[in-house]
């Protein structure tokens, strides 16, 4: 019984992109099909764009995320826990909340920045802004996991290679360097990934500096709706699905390969690397870094909101407008937020349940081995791009499934579903985490001590579990509720949602006029709000 | 006057913010001498290694080897570890998982830049001294705890060392194979004519290797002396506490 539940799951996991694969080699004309991809110009282009993109993003991201993890985990940097908690925070943001903002400050017609500074000062309509503004949110994926493995490093292994002759520098070399590259190589491809799936920012910054990336082709032709270009971006899409699945399995492999070599030790590191005269240019350095990559955007899009006038800095002027504007005056965003919230809810508390039910399923019964693989199908969806995942539902569910008409595009549940497939990894890897720590001896002891089942579950599994169901809650909640990549090709008139509202406002609509800053104001606060929340309820184990 | 010491602590304080958790150490030990820091836990013997070794900065005092200022808390003089020479045993074995056997003993000789002949030389004679020379290509995953710890023991004896400093070496290994070690360690320190410095909390180790035992409590040496003068007549009623609860 559990496991035909299951098997649906693994039914619906799968179906949209076995779909998406079997689609586009359906084709009669595949030949015809293949000739166009790689003949037309402008798509060679957008290729072209997002390998420099990408491979960018990642470059730089590695030297962030390395110098700063090692910088605030192995010498003397005054603050080092503050550091740690400013570079981790926009992991928690929405990249296109960067674009907006940047778009703000230095657009080259009336950038704030550069009404300050002087026209040409800063033009954030290039492939260098481009990067940088992604580089900026993305380097935390490197962080954070170059940190754990620094942090989880037996401190002997590098005090071993100091008393053996080695200095500073050589112990990074030969010593520390290698032995968290698994963790570096993962933070790596995730990076790259997420520069690959990346929507928001290169639409956003991209349209305007007409730069063409992949997601944004496949968006356009999606949007223009002629056959021909139909059936081209799946055939991109479904090209960049086996891609993106491979880089996925390897991070897969290194995973698995890192945890033995690192989780060692836990003997007290006393001895920090003395920066010496360098202690204040490194910590000065490090300020400029976070108030360049995270203060200024943050003020940018709060000076925005505030603004009439979009690009001057007037006191006088600065108020409310826009936030009367937006939230009292406009119906369509009285609809994104109901709709937001509601999909953020469902989708938290399916999410929840199924990741409590396999990891349960997984570590309290036999049949663990049948398990595992679920855990892989699960998984799969969130390695796919944003924007392949949503073209795979709308093919696989605009059409006939098994012989039924059995459309739900354009519905509130498409959006679920999308939203579900994406996340759930994110819960499970967590929940299943918890699971793992709740040795079966404790069980046993409270069924000895006279626990019925629902006793049990209530007075142990409940409040051991707590923190990493409390943590699920926050990582599906908030990315959910400002969702763009997905949902801007999902969404439909009466199905706004508040990522769909801000594209709208910030592309078309409203430009320049702080509407789309007056929304990621509000997301930027919630997120804080959320995080803080998060913290507190998990005793600090989770949230950044 | 009396002779100089090889190694020398005067008036050594170690304090971590407003907690002193060493407090002004002194003593003196000679060159081929096998010395054992023997304490409770949190007693400040293993920071006093590390002091010794670098790893951590006295806040107070000075620490010599071989007539040279390691550390003076007063002159701001301070040599890193790598500059000390020395070798060092870890708890933990601390062999780097990435290497294997070779090149985790050939190391200090790398950082040294000896040639590739001079490193494999002494890289061998070093792993026949602690019974390794057949597994040279083996990686610490392929190890047993006792194999780890003998890599261990050849990294720390490849560069001939001014000393060695073990740090509760044997506590991860299992009761029969201590036994073993602690004859080998001891007959490799004979034969050398190394100078050790053993930490540990088990009074057994310290009883059946050293020429003189240190034991501290408190951050502060209770009693210093051969084991005889320490058995017949401890100093304090720490000593003997000590001495006689941990005897069974």
């Amino acid at each position: 019984m559990a496991l035909l539940f299951w098997a649906v799951v693994i039914l619906l996991f799968c179906y949209p992109l076995f779909q998406l694969l079997v689609i586009p080699f359906r084709n009669s004309d595949l030949a015809g099909l293949f000739t166009k991809l790689f003949e037309s110009s402008s798509l060679k282009k957008s290729l072209f764009n997002t390998l420099v993109f990408s491979f960018s993003v990642t470059g730089l991201s590695v030297l962030i995320g390395l110098g700063t993890g090692w910088l605030i985990t192995r010498t003397d940097l005054p603050a080092s826990r503050s550091f740690r908690q400013w570079l981790s925070f926009p992991y928690a943001i929405p990249p296109f909340i960067g674009a907006i903002s940047w778009i703000f400050l230095a657009n080259p017609s009336n950038g704030f920045l550069n009404s300050i500074f002087g026209a040409g000062f800063l033009n954030v309509y290039s492939m260098t802004g481009l990067v940088l503004v992604e580089t900026s949110f993305l380097y935390t994926f490197v962080f954070l996991s170059v940190m754990a493995a620094l942090e989880n490093m037996d401190a002997s292994l590098e005090e071993a290679a100091r008393v053996s002759g080695a200095k500073p520098w050589q112990v990074f070399r030969f010593v520390t360097l290698p032995l968290i590259k698994p963790s570096l190589l993962s933070g790596g491809l995730l990076v790259f990934l997420g520069s690959l799936a990346s929507f928001g920012v290169p639409a956003m910054i991209g349209g305007p500096a007409q730069i063409r990336v992949v997601s944004t082709e496949i968006f356009f032709l999606q949007k223009m709706g002629t056959s021909s270009g139909l059936q081209l971006s799946l055939l991109i899409s479904a090209l960049l699905f086996v891609l993106s699945l491979a880089a996925m399995m390897v991070v897969f492999y290194l995973d698995s390969k890192k945890s033995s070599a690192l989780l060692t030790g836990k003997s007290a590191r006393a001895s920090k690397i003395d920066l010496g005269v360098f202690k204040y240019l490194v910590l000065f350095l490090l300020v400029a870094f976070v108030f360049i990559t995270l203060i200024l955007p943050m003020l940018g899009i709060l000076v925005s909101a505030l603004s009439q006038v979009q690009g001057e800095l007037n006191f006088r002027d600065l108020g409310f407008v826009n936030f009367k504007r937006i939230l009292f005056e406009t119906d369509d965003v009285h609809r994104a937020f109901y709709n937001s919230l509601k999909m953020g809810l469902t989708v938290s508390l399916i999410a929840v349940t199924l990741s409590v039910g396999l990891a349960y399923a997984r570590t309290q019964t036999l049949k663990s081995s049948v398990y595992k693989w679920l855990e892989i199908f699960i998984a799969i969806p969130f390695s796919v791009p944003g924007t392949v995942l949503a073209l795979a539902l709308i093919v696989a569910f605009s059409q006939n499934f098994f012989g039924l008409t059995f459309s739900i595009y354009n519905t509130f549940t498409i959006f679920i579903y999308a939203y579900t497939l994406k996340y759930l990894h994110f819960s499970y890897k967590m929940v299943f985490e918890n699971f793992q720590q709740v040795h079966p001896s404790l069980i046993e002891a409270a069924r000895v001590s006279g626990a019925s089942t629902l006793q049990v579950v209530r007075h142990i599994w409940l409040p051991l579990l707590r923190p990493s169901l409390v943590a699920s809650v926050f990582l599906i909640f908030v990315p959910a509720l400002s969702e763009l990549t997905m949902s801007v090709l999902l969404t439909g008139p009466g199905l706004e949602t508040i990522g769909t509202t801000i594209f709208q406002l910030q592309e078309y609509s409203d430009n320049h006029g702080g509407g789309a800053a007056t929304l990621s104001v509000l997301i930027v606060l919630f997120i804080f709000i959320m995080n803080a929340a998060t913290k507190k309820l998990s005793k600090g184990k989770f949230g950044l | 006057m009396k002779t100089e010491s090889f190694i020398e602590f005067q008036n050594v304080s170690k304090s971590f913010g407003p907690t002193k958790v060493v407090q002004n150490i002194n003593f003196g030990i000679q060159k081929g001498e096998f010395i054992s820091f023997l304490g409770p836990s949190g007693c400040g013997k293993t920071t006093c290694l590390r002091m010794l070794a670098g790893l951590e900065k006295n806040t107070e005092g000075l620490i010599k080897i071989d007539q040279v200022t390691c550390s003076d808390a007063n002159k701001n003089v301070f040599l890193p570890p790598e500059k000390r020479n020395l070798g060092m045993v870890f708890q933990s074995y601390a062999v780097w998982p990435h290497m294997n056997v070779f090149d985790n003993v050939a190391f200090p000789l790398k950082m040294k830049d000896l040639s590739q002949d001079e490193q494999f030389k002494r890289v061998q004679k070093a792993l026949e001294i602690v019974e390794l020379d057949q597994l040279s290509k083996r990686y610490s995953s392929e190890l047993s705890g006792g194999q780890q710890q003998r890599v261990a023991l050849a990294r720390g004896l490849v560069m001939e060392p001014k000393a060695l400093l073990l740090d509760e070496p044997l506590s991860n290994l299992d009761t029969k194979l201590r036994e073993k070690m602690r004859k080998d360690i001891k007959q490799i320190q004979k034969n050398l004519g190394l100078t050790m410095i053993y930490v540990t909390h088990d009074q057994l180790e310290a009883r059946t290797m050293s020429d003189r035992i240190f034991i501290l409590n408190h951050g502060q040496i209770e009693q210093s002396g051969t084991i005889e003068e320490i058995y017949k007549k401890p100093a304090t009623n720490f000593v003997a506490d000590f001495i006689k609860s941990s005897d069974h």
